[in-house]
């Protein structure tokens, strides 16, 4: 163990974080775009998806920041909220 | 409402809080939150703040995927338009929460930088109320 090395990995378990909520937007988004095509709602499908891709690049963005930095997030958070309400409201919205 | 004006006096060498100016009003409560100095916190606080917030958007997206669950379900119920209703509620209720997670993720970062108390996640409140709403209505839809 290097002397000055912090005993602790918040970069790490914030990342895990990220990468789990991507996990999770992915498959909401997949399953929530599967069943609407499946019922032949082919433009909602194609709206679920590309909100899904669009919220998970930010996911990804973040990802790679923290790997060499502990810099806080700045627009992310707001484009991910706003990408999941938006899923949402098309899954309410798709009959 | 007081500790952002103390702050601000202290901030000021004490030339704010002179009795003077508070009497005429030349201060109020809004110029001193503004006055205030904002420091980057601990780079430890500000993660655990963004996994807080992420912990919210998983929690919605969980909310998101039962309602569509229950969508699709919703005929093997015999009251079908109940079980159709809490799954369009628990989608709503999984739409409005990444906006409240978002608002707080603000205000306690907003918070940490001036040194203030946490403000409290109200969203929690309607959560667990809504949640508690939704498990009753849906036993009930399976009991009928």
């Amino acid at each position: 163990m290097s002397i000055g090395t912090p005993p602790e990995s918040q970069s790490d378990r914030t990342r895990l974080s990220w990468r789990r909520t991507v996990n999770g937007m992915l498959a909401v988004g997949g399953i929530g775009a599967l069943r609407m095509l499946s019922q032949g709602h082919i433009l909602e499908a194609a709206l679920a998806s590309i909100v899904t891709v669009i919220c998970i690049a930010p996911m990804y963005r973040r990802q790679i920041v923290l790997r060499g930095s502990y810099a806080p997030a700045a627009w992310e958070p707001a484009m991910v909220a706003v990408c999941t309400s938006v899923l949402a409201a098309t899954v309410v919205l798709t009959p | 409402m007081l500790v952002p004006w103390i702050r601000a006096v202290a901030a000021a060498g004490g030339q704010a809080g002179r009795p003077d100016v508070i009497r005429s009003g030349a201060m109020t409560d809004q110029d001193a939150a503004a006055d205030i100095p904002e420091v980057e916190p601990d780079y430890r606080f500000t993660l655990a703040n963004e996994r807080t917030y992420l912990a919210w958007i998983r929690t919605a997206l969980a909310l998101i995927a039962g309602g569509i669950a229950l969508k699709a379900v919703a005929g093997a119920f015999n009251v079908q338009w109940l079980a159709t209703t809490v799954g369009v509620a628990a989608t709503v209720l999984g739409g409005v929460l990444p906006l409240t997670a978002l608002r707080h993720w603000r205000a306690v970062q907003k918070a940490m930088r001036r040194g203030e108390p946490l403000p409290v996640q109200r969203a929690a409140i309607v959560l667990t109320t809504g949640i508690v709403v939704l498990s009753g209505v849906l036993a009930l839809a399976v009991l009928l």
